[in-house]
């Protein structure tokens, strides 16, 4: 069922992006723009292992440098969310733990990837970095993105147990 | 089984090819298969904006839940559809006030513009000020146009497909427009710092006069990006001494870059520099000719036009 996977991954990386995109700055929230899509890569990254974390971080990341309105330096994104989605995979392939650290973890994950862009940004000489508003914009990307995971993770988590429901969730080798 | 060699490999390759793609868009490729995904995102982003608006304006509109009684169930009902009409009637009355102010700015300056809506925002935490609206080629959109609303200049078409554009916010890191200042006509460079409440105005002239509350235009060169005349923003603050080397000046925008709707891309530039008569009214009275009448006014209320100052291509 490696297909109904990859499927469903395609399906809520959309979803999200576009939600991203379209829905949540119509609210006109301070700081931030709720940051569904690197949300939906951590809980995917969470149920489904370092590698499937970083490939959907990838495609997400991609998605993100080329779909209007993106512009600037192409492939930022890509390498920030590989490493979100990998450190994902990591970090839910090691047992069972109780849903309030996932979401606490979804939530300074997030956090992370705002300050891995910066951080990359800077590196390749991005004169967009703004680095004077980096706090705020990290202090609501954090706050946002742990209200957005209480019911993110949950629900990607249901989806994936159910297009995947054997016993070995974490195998890498199977497919 | 965690974190094997073929993990990290994998992980080593996807990394190398975001930095792969990292480098190739810095020495200026990629363009292609960003114009490929706007051709097929734009009309996603459009269908995603047409259904998630109502939506938003329904919700908006919900009071609280019915209870027992029928009769206050009915009355419930009735009470939410007349206040979800309100709403929709407001955003109506909204959306005309925003297109009546585009067609005054656009009279005034005797700019062709074509109105459209905003469907997608970058994220903010990606540091990009960029929109997307829903006008293409098939429009008569092109690279570098202008983008206004009624308050005055929003930013400049950056890439277009046949139903969506792209466009860089006058508030973007990378922007930068030619400015006048209003009464002395002096001359700068107004640039984005990426914060959306304020804007840096660079004085070419060191020893010019400015003053807090001075308000400035665009001002176009011939084959220049921007189009001459367009509002900007008012001066806000001025840091150093006349004379000093650099001069910067804050200035806050005419445009609210964080509530955009409906704007308009000048798809022709006006024959004649309309200078600042396209500035809105002072506060105070009898600064500017306020015109009356029809949203587009005769161009005799333009005082600087038929002047020999230098068109935009």
């Amino acid at each position: 069922m490696a297909w109904l996977r990859v499927a469903l991954a395609v399906a809520l990386v959309v979803t999200a992006l576009l939600l991203e995109l379209t829905a949540f700055p119509l609210f006109h929230l301070p700081g931030a723009v709720p940051d569904v899509l690197t949300v939906t890569v951590i809980a995917l990254g969470l149920v489904g292992g370092p590698v499937r974390g970083a490939a959907t971080g990838f495609l997400a990341g991609l998605a993100l440098d080329l779909v209007p309105p993106a512009d600037g330096v192409l492939g930022l994104s890509a390498v920030v969310l590989v490493v979100v989605g990998y450190l994902a995979g990591l970090f839910g392939a090691d047992g069972d733990r109780s849903p309030f650290t996932l979401v606490g973890f979804t939530g300074l994950l997030a956090g992370g990837a705002t300050l891995g862009t910066a951080l990359v940004g800077g590196l390749v000489a991005d004169p967009r970095v703004p680095w004077d508003r980096i706090p705020g914009l990290l202090l609501t990307q954090v706050a946002y993105a742990l209200v957005l995971a209480a019911f993110v993770v949950p629900l990607v988590g249901a989806l994936w147990r159910r297009v995947d429901p054997p016993a070995p969730r974490y195998d890498v080798g199977r497919k | 089984m965690r974190d094997t060699r073929r993990t990290r490999t994998i992980l080593g390759l996807l990394l190398l090819t975001s930095l792969t793609l990292v480098v190739l868009s810095l020495r200026g490729g990629g363009g292609g298969a960003r114009d490929s995904a706007s051709g097929f995102f734009g009309p996603v982003e459009n269908a995603a904006s047409a259904v998630v608006r109502p939506v938003r304006d329904f919700l908006g509109s919900v009071s609280s839940l019915g209870t027992k009684d029928q009769q206050i169930a009915d009355l419930q009902k009735q009470n939410d559809a007349l206040t979800s009409q309100l709403a929709l009637a407001e955003y109506d009355h909204n959306r005309a006030q925003q297109l009546n102010e585009l067609l005054r700015l656009a009279g005034w300056g005797q700019y062709k513009t074509v109105p459209a809506q905003v469907i997608a925002v970058g994220p903010a935490q990606g540091f990009a000020w960029t929109v997307t609206i829903d006008v293409g080629t098939r429009d008569g959109v092109k690279i570098d146009q202008n983008v206004i609303n009624g308050k005055g200049l929003v930013g400049r078409v950056v890439a277009v497909s046949s139903t969506t554009s792209t466009v860089a916010l006058l508030v973007d890191a990378t922007a930068t427009v030619g400015a006048r200042v209003e009464s002395s006509m002096e001359k700068g460079f107004l640039n984005g710092t990426g914060d959306p409440k304020s804007l840096e105005l660079q004085l070419l002239d060191p020893f010019a006069p400015v003053n807090v509350g001075d308000r400035l235009v665009s001002f176009g060169v011939k084959g220049g990006a921007y189009v001459p005349g367009i509002p900007l923003g008012t001066i806000t603050s001025v840091e150093g001494t006349a004379g000093q080397l650099t001069r910067i000046a804050k200035v806050a925008p005419f445009v609210e870059v964080t509530s955009l709707d409906l704007v308009g891309v000048i798809v022709q530039p006006p024959r004649t520099d309309p200078r600042d008569a396209v500035l809105p009214p002072r506060p105070t009275a009898s600064a500017t000719p306020a015109p009356s009448g029809s949203p587009s006014t005769t161009p005799g209320a333009i005082p600087g036009a038929g002047s020999p100052s230098p068109k935009a291509s």
